[in-house]
């Protein structure tokens, strides 16, 4: 199954261009709140008119402006997953289920709502009303209701905002494996790396409206296409570079030079340097990024890449230790800092007994460079 | 009590006035409420205002209108005195009346709750594949029962309640268009308090009964909100 989307709206001063196709099972849709992610899969399900554009699955059109078609929603085989879950609040689980299914005959009726209550895992529940059930329950009724009436696309929108932490991780898991027997495309809008890409395949990245990547969710976490790609994946540090001298840039942001790797091959893509004179270009208005976790607390100085540091401030989490630190010199306040590492507790503690300056290694191997 | 009330059509009058009035009220607000929740055409607000102003026009404005609109030489009213049928001072003229005063505060209610829906709610339904018209019967009417019924109390006291645009439309002809609250002012003019009284013990009793009933919706409307209580 293909779902092809290029489609244009704009609602008050947003201007909106969303264009993707994909045929992967799972879609995550990664971006802040207000990029267009929900209105995306509104226009996907018919419930808001797009301004111009073309959505199709496989031969199906659901819209098109030039031939003048716009399927309702109720023409459009999709199954819709709302935050709140959108139960029907005056009906019980199983009329919930079975209200939609009309077109059927009843002993048909009561079989599939009977079928996905089983699957998931809701029977014992046929006869409470929503108001009810606990926020997971909601969600599996939810789904179940979806699921029933056995569309082609699935579209969840952040189907686990609503949950507890406890209860998302269950969830999530109860999801992954509904997704895994589902034969349709499924699109997951989010704004939680993790859950993102726990459950998608692929992932895309919008931004400000538009698809800025499409891509293996592997690429886009670990080789991230731009800096909202970067920022949006997580990654605190980030700095712009400017080429120094051969083989070494500076890191603007940061206040150091840095070596870069000569050959990764997960960044071949974005820089593939033969001659001097690539490398030279290939700095200029990039930018490269470390993950807080990927730097290392050395006890000698390396051959190179290694900075003399001091903490500026520290914070405890539940397992590890943020440590926000000053390059290079004392911090003058706690805000004072350049870059963020996070270490386990049993880690810190080594390091604790260290009087700063402490000396950290940035592995060019793990070096990611964005260009911009 | 020296004197009972030996006639009481100005009681049977008045209910089957407010009772008919209230009928169609209740239909056409329902109807004209959806209407307008899901009119996404131009000028909603002048629509919306112009059904609202019998609720806000002093009643003798809306009799005036009225009469224009039924007179002999009215819009409809002359096509209806071509039929031979007179609405002015006759018991349709009553019906009539009361219908436009009360037809705003079934629609008002009834809109109300129709857009204190959540619209994802009517969303999923139509994404589910279920056609606008069983959305609006299986899911709307339902969760907006307790507001209907509020609507509907509601537009009986105030049919039963109008004077105005009663007197001026239907008059004051006793056992054809006399209903309590002319005869009330009737009984007042000529002096005859007690009957006065009575009358007005008879409409504060019922208007109490409404009252009443009212606050039973309003405990209905709480229903869903309490059987999460519950659970």
């Amino acid at each position: 199954m293909k779902l092809a989307v290029e489609i244009e709206k704009s609602f008050g001063d947003f201007n909106m261009e969303v264009a993707f196709e994909t045929e992967n099972k799972v879609l995550g849709f990664l971006g802040a709140s207000g990029s267009g992610k929900s209105m995306t899969l509104r226009c996907i399900a018919g419930l808001v008119m797009p301004n111009q554009g073309k959505i199709t699955v496989d031969e199906k059109i659901y819209y098109d402006s030039e031939q003048g078609i716009n399927l309702s929603p109720q023409e459009r085989n999709i199954g819709f997953l709302f935050q709140n879950y959108a139960l029907f609040p005056h009906l019980s689980v199983q009329e919930n289920i079975g209200l939609p299914l009309n077109k059927h005959s009843s002993q048909k009726r009561n079989q599939i709502v009977q079928e996905k209550m089983v699957q998931m895992q809701v029977e014992g529940l046929k006869d409470h009303y929503p108001s009810q059930l606990s926020g997971g329950q909601q969600q599996r009724v939810a789904l179940a209701r979806a699921l029933a009436t056995d569309p082609d696309i699935l579209l969840l929108d952040e189907p686990f905002s609503a949950l507890d932490n406890h209860l998302r991780e269950q969830m999530e898991q109860e999801l992954l494996e509904v997704l895994s027997t589902f034969h349709g495309l499924t699109i997951l809008v989010s704004h939680n790396l993790e859950e993102c890409y726990r459950l998608s395949s692929h992932i895309a990245v919008i931004e400000q409206g538009k698809v800025i990547t499409h891509e293996p969710k592997v690429q886009v976490f670990s080789n991230p296409t731009s800096l909202a790609t970067a920022k949006l994946v997580g990654l605190k540090n980030i700095s712009r570079i400017e080429f120094s001298s051969p083989g070494l840039v500076e890191a603007v942001d940061w206040g150091i030079k840095l070596t870069l790797p000569n050959k990764n091959p997960m960044l071949e893509r974005s820089i593939d340097y033969k001659s001097q004179k690539d490398y030279q270009n290939a700095t200029i208005r990039s930018s490269i990024a470390i993950r807080e976790y990927d730097i290392d607390f050395v006890n000698q100085e390396k051959p190179i890449n290694t900075v003399r540091c001091w903490p500026a401030s520290v914070v405890e989490s539940l397992h590890s230790y943020s440590i926000y630190l000053s390059l290079n010199r004392p911090p003058t306040s706690t805000n004072d800092h350049q870059m963020l590492l996070v270490v386990d507790k049993k880690k810190y503690s080594e390091i604790e007994k260290v009087a700063p300056p402490w000396l950290i290694y940035i592995n060019p191997q793990k070096i990611l460079i964005i260009k911009q | 009590m020296t004197t009972m009330l030996t006639d009481l059509t100005p009681l049977w009058l008045s209910l089957k006035t407010a009772g008919a009035a209230t009928v169609i009220t209740f239909f056409s607000g329902i109807a004209i409420a959806r209407w307008i929740s899901f009119y996404q055409g131009k000028g909603k607000t002048f629509i919306d205002g112009l059904i609202i102003l019998p609720m806000v026009l002093p009643p003798t404005v809306i009799g005036f209108i009225l009469l224009i609109i039924f007179g002999k030489n009215g819009l409809i009213g002359q096509t209806l005195f071509k039929l031979g049928i007179t609405i002015v001072f006759s018991w349709p003229a009553a019906v009539i009346a009361a219908t436009v005063v009360s037809f705003p505060l079934m629609y008002k209610t009834t809109r109300g709750a129709f857009e204190q829906i959540d619209t994802r709610i009517l969303d999923a339904a139509r994404t589910l594949g279920l056609s606008e018209w069983r959305i609006f019967w299986k899911i709307m009417l339902p969760l907006s029962l307790p507001s209907l019924c509020a609507g509907l109390t509601l537009s009986f006291a105030r049919a039963l309640g109008e004077f105005g645009a009663t007197l001026m439309l239907a008059g004051n002809i006793p056992g054809k268009t006399q209903t309590i609250p002319t005869a009330i002012y009737y009984a007042v003019e000529s002096g005859d308090t007690e009957k006065a009284m009575m009358w007005v013990i008879i409409i504060v009793v019922i208007s109490l009964i409404i009252v009443f009933s009212l606050n039973q919706w309003a405990n209905i409307r709480n229903r869903y909100t309490y059987k999460s209580q519950e659970g």
